[in-house]
């Protein structure tokens, strides 16, 4: 049955079609997962098809139709499993499934099919420690029910990330600042976050934090250039870059590391190393919080209200441009704003070559963009909770079965299924 | 301006001549003016060296500008530009420790430590043999930013050896070594400077904090400990700092242990048991926590164990507490403490059984401590609220009506005016709902909802009137009294209230009398006063005679909650079980489906048939309310199945 079905998706010919027609209705049956308006957990819906690409099943990703949805044969405790996790889903008829791929497939709409066949592996580059403020993408996946393993410095420069497709970061430092919460250097947290650090430095021979996270940095880019697909949220994404910026020099205020930023510093960032920000100023303000330029910061007084405040996805051509097309799938085409320590990106400051997928409307502001890197890619998210409009440190972590529909959340896990998809030749 | 003769200008005038009049002033100024001019124009200025000049005359003269300058330079980080004024002002005024000062961070600045170094090496050369130490210690921290750490903990060292070895040089080399982060560094000098000094009592508070920094929990907390060893009286002070590393993973339960055997090695030091109690107490582990309280015999007034008491029966020891409060009792007897303490034993009953396992045994104790209470003192300001404790146990747990009664009538009159009142009568009201006595209970809800006119009692309160309308089978009233607390009524009544307005506008009367509505308005009346068996036989004849009426899925879902209720859980599981076949397009098919999964879950032991009846659940009906708490228990009997 399976077999059959998953036939039916990837051949749409007449002969084919009349072949199937001929077969019992029973064994035709596919499972659509609608991730338009009508689906009442479009997060869980993620981790379901990771789910069934775990169990082997591949899954159909309908770009651009009713809100990118997924396709796939029925199989055994398919339906268990989306009614347990709360999916709406509709049973089709094989005869349905042919319709649907060839309308879905037609040049006359900006839909595509992709297919989906190994689930990816995921990696999250984050402290075991606790601290004080959530992490949107740990969230994201938790409450998806996508697996993923938890890397940190050690791990990254002790090889491991070879062993994953994906590595998603979120409120991080890379460039040994600490998060620049200067002001909580008091708190048994900043604390332990220091100590660890400072450690982890020690132990791979570095005499500071910001060389240790310079080196976690530049393996990272290796990670991406042969391959690896990152995914950046919050300060994770400019941070990443202004470290890989100041390569030969020292942008640290000592406050940080005990000693004072280069008097030349500005003039020895180089932006060649960087993978999407080029020409910015770092703040070497210890007590500012804010890292450089790169960030727009909140928006004005009068519009920090998720009602006031959101911005738009662009909308891709889903044939030609797959990846920026899966990167944007959504039920919405505007996304309630959000802010973090990196709210959104200068738009005069991203690299030419970077495709920008969504942008705060009237405002020179980048919320989402992506680009490649080697044989690698890149996607940088602004902002930290898509459904805490401002998180404070201590603020409780977000319930994401109260935003089930999120589409802030839906871009994180957009983020997850591309590495999954069978590349296709382009008509040329 | 006037005020720069005070560079030692010859013309600066002598203080016997400085009587102000209006002209003088005038010439004073203009004589000003001219110095200033003249001043600045032959730079650089010599100063008069008969006096030393002060820092602040200093900078308002030329030497001033130049440093303003300076200043600009270095907030435009222009480094260099700074560097050259300020190496000027130090060779024109090498004794102010201004320009040294400024010369000295703006090298560091511009990372130019080896210049930085020969600056202090000039300085330490110059200055007193009593000022050396923090120069010298400035000079080891640069040579460390040089990146020459052997050279620089060379230089601490010698700095503390040449120091004679005093308690001050390790505390400045410390300070100075923590300052660039060479924390386990630090932990050795100031080791080494207990052997040196030959006092090791030195140091207890820097190498705790140096210790816990660095994650070693064990060395932290001795230090600590000798500290208050040393100091009785800090121990408040070693509490705050401890409980900042506590949050480290492990570091409680080394803590606890260092403190176990060190109370061990020092009974008599209360102080130590003191923090080996709140340790334990931070760990929950109350029963230990109070036998080290008790064993310290300092407790005179009896308010450390009545206040650990409190804590112990919020943190759910319950036997422990009750010890406590024991101990309270008899140890003093006379005491305002002794009334606190009785009543607190009575909380912790109560406590116990609506959080634990609700046993009547439990109820009863607090029942009969209440009561013992208000006996021996009728007059405490705790009083009336004992008494509704009191009652509310009659009326909820015991269903002793006459008792409850009798307690509420008297609160009620008493205290008619406070919310310990209003809350008597209308307990009163629902008593009499109870009894069925729905007239009077009425009389009572409607006198409350007129007197309190807004809040939470009385939404409750006109809720309840809509309730006995119903029951009474005003439904056009009670629709209209719901409608009216539509927006006022709080998160604990709202459910039923929409409940009940939806199910009187849903029930469409297949005749003008209402009868099956209102026999099932009866029923529920009986199941609220708690008589199942009545209930089931009136949901019955409701079935019987009003089987096609729309309330029928109403009535067949009652008399299977009747059933639950009445311990026939075979039946309840039956009826349950085939109200979804018999009214499929019911709204109370979901719920049905729920009770029939959770009595196969818990009454029956039944897991495989309940994880099947919540995923039908879930299956059919996706859109129910219960689908969260569904998937929850799926998880859960998923896990117990494995």
């Amino acid at each position: 049955m399976n077999a059959s079905g998953s036939f039916v998706q990837r051949a749409c010919s007449g002969v084919l079609l009349l072949f199937l027609t001929a077969l019992p209705a029973q064994a035709l049956q596919d499972v659509l997962v609608p991730m338009d308006a009508n689906q009442s957990d479009h997060l869980k819906a993620y981790g379901a098809v990771y789910w069934a690409l775990q169990r082997g099943e591949p899954v159909d990703w309908l770009l651009n139709y009713r809100g990118g949805s997924f396709l796939m044969a029925e199989f055994a405790g398919l339906r268990n499993e989306l009614a347990l996790r709360g999916i709406t889903y509709d049973v089709i008829s094989g005869t349905a499934v042919a319709q649907l791929v060839a309308e879905v497939e037609s040049n006359r709409a900006n839909t595509a099919l992709v297919r989906l066949e190994t689930p990816p592996r995921i990696a999250v580059y984050a402290p075991e420690q606790t601290l004080p403020w959530d992490d949107a993408v740990l969230l994201a996946l938790e409450y998806a029910e996508v697996p993923y393993d938890m890397l940190y410095d050690d791990d990254v420069l002790g090889g491991r990330l070879s062993a994953y497709d994906w590595l998603h970061l979120h409120h991080e430092d890379f460039t040994g600042q600490y998060g620049k919460f200067y002001q909580y250097r008091n708190m048994p947290w900043y604390i332990e976050q220091q100590r660890e650090a400072e450690l982890a430095a020690d132990r791979h021979g570095h005499h500071k934090v910001s060389h240790l996270k310079l080196d976690v940095a530049q393996t990272i880019k290796q990670y991406v250039s042969e391959g690896g697909f990152l995914f950046a949220m919050c300060s994770g994404t400019d941070t990443y870059d202004i470290a890989l910026s100041a390569l030969v020099t020292d942008i640290v205020p000592a406050e940080y590391d005990g000693d004072p930023v280069d008097p030349d510093a500005r003039r020895k960032l180089d932006y060649s190393g960087t993978l999407a920000f080029q020409d910015f100023t770092p703040s070497f303000n210890a007590a500012e919080y804010e890292h450089s330029d790169i960030d727009t910061g909140p928006p004005p007084q009068q519009l920090q209200n998720p009602v006031l405040d959101y911005f738009t996805l662009f909308e891709f051509s889903a044939k030609w441009d797959p990846v920026p097309t899966m990167l944007t799938q959504n039920h919405v085409g505007t996304v309630a704003g959000f802010v973090g320590q990196t709210t959104a990106f200068r738009k005069h400051l991203i690299k030419p070559n970077v495709v920008i997928l969504a942008e705060v409307p009237q405002r020179e502001e980048v919320k989402y963009l992506h680009g490649s890197y080697g044989q690698g890619t890149f996607t940088f998210y602004g902002g930290h909770d898509p459904e805490d409009y401002q998180h404070y440190v201590g603020d409780p972590p977000t319930d994401l079965s109260l935003h089930q529909n999120s589409p802030g959340y839906r871009l994180i896990l957009n983020n997850i299924l591309f590495p999954a998809a069978r590349k296709k030749k382009q008509k040329t | 301006m006037c005020t720069t003769h005070k560079f030692g200008s010859p013309l600066a005038l002598s203080a016997p001549e400085r009587v102000h009049t209006p002209m003088r002033s005038f010439l004073t100024c203009c004589i000003c003016v001219i110095t200033l001019t003249s001043s600045v124009s032959a730079q650089p200025q010599r100063t008069d060296r008969s006096r030393p000049i002060s820092e602040e005359e200093l900078l308002e003269g030329n030497a001033g500008s130049r440093y303003q300058l300076a200043l600009g330079y270095l907030r435009g980080m222009q480094f260099d530009r700074a560097i050259n004024v300020l190496r000027e002002l130090r060779r024109e005024y090498p004794d102010q420790k201004i320009f040294f000062n400024k010369l000295k961070e703006s090298y560091t600045s511009a990372k130019r430590y080896p210049e930085a170094i020969l600056l202090l090496d000039e300085e330490i050369a110059r200055s007193e043999e009593n000022q050396r130490l923090p120069l010298e210690s400035e000079r080891a921290q640069l040579l460390y930013l040089n990146g020459e750490e052997p050279a620089a903990l060379d230089a601490w060292y010698a700095m503390v050896a040449s120091g004679t070895e005093s308690e001050t040089a390790y505390r400045i080399a410390y300070s100075s070594m923590v300052g660039v982060r060479l924390l386990v560094q630090a932990i050795d000098l100031l080791k080494q400077g207990r052997q040196a000094i030959r006092n090791p009592n030195l140091f207890h508070a820097e190498l705790a904090y140096l210790y816990s920094l660095t994650g070693q929990h064990e060395f932290a907390i001795r230090e600590y400990l000798d500290l208050l060893t040393l100091n009785a009286r800090q121990l408040n002070y070693v509490r705050g700092r401890l409980g900042r590393g506590m949050q480290q993973e492990g570091a409680l339960e080394i803590a606890v242990r260092i403190t176990q055997e060190r109370v061990s090695s020092q009974p008599g030091f209360p102080q130590l048991r003191d923090l080996l109690a709140w340790l334990y107490e931070e760990n929950g582990d109350f029963e230990q926590a109070y036998r080290e309280i008790t064993a310290m015999e300092q407790d005179t007034s009896g308010k450390a164990i009545y206040q650990f008491a409190l804590r112990a029966a919020e943190g759910g020891a319950y036997t422990v507490a009750g010890s406590a409060f024991q101990a309270v009792l008899e140890t003093h007897p006379e005491e305002e403490i002794f009334v606190q303490a009785r009543l607190g034993i009575a909380d912790m009953y109560r406590l116990q059984a609506e959080r634990a396992d609700a046993s009547p045994e439990a109820y009863r104790k607090s029942l009969e401590t209440y009561e013992q209470f208000l006996l021996d003192f009728p007059g405490h300001p705790g009083a009336p609220a004992v008494m509704a404790q009191i009652a509310a146990l009659h009326q909820d747990v015991f269903q002793s009506r006459d008792a409850a009664r009798m307690i509420l009538q008297q609160l009620a009159a008493q205290y008619r005016n406070s919310s310990v009142g209003q809350q008597a009568q209308f307990d009163l009201g629902r008593l009499a709902i109870e009894e069925g006595e729905l007239d009077q209970a009425a009389a009572i809800f409607m006198q409350l909802s007129t007197r309190i006119k807004g809040g939470e009692l009385f939404a409750r309160s006109r809720f309840e009137e809509a309730r006995i309308q119903f029951y009474t089978g005003e439904f056009a009233g009670a629709l209209s009294t719901l409608e009216g607390i539509r927006d006022q009524t709080d998160k604990e009544t709202a459910n039923d209230a929409i409940a009940l307005r939806v199910l009187l506008l849903e029930s469409p009367p297949p005749d003008s009398t209402n009868q099956a509505l209102l026999q099932y308005a009866q029923a529920r009346l009986l199941l609220r006063q708690q008589k199942a068996n009545e209930t089931v036989l009136a949901t019955q004849n409701i079935l019987a005679e009003w089987g096609n009426h729309p309330i029928a899925d109403e009535a067949r879902f009652l008399r299977a909650e009747a059933l639950l209720m009445n311990g026939q859980s075979e039946e309840a599981l039956s009826a349950f079980g085939e109200f979804r076949l018999i009214h499929p397009e019911s709204p109370l098919r979901d719920r049905s489906l729920f009770h029939y999964a959770e009595i196969l879950e818990t009454t029956q032991g039944d897991t495989a048939g309940a994880l099947q009846a919540y995923t039908d659940l879930l299956t059919r009906y996706p859109g129910s309310l219960l689908v969260d708490k569904v998937r929850e228990r799926i998880r859960v009997l998923r896990t117990t199945s494995l």
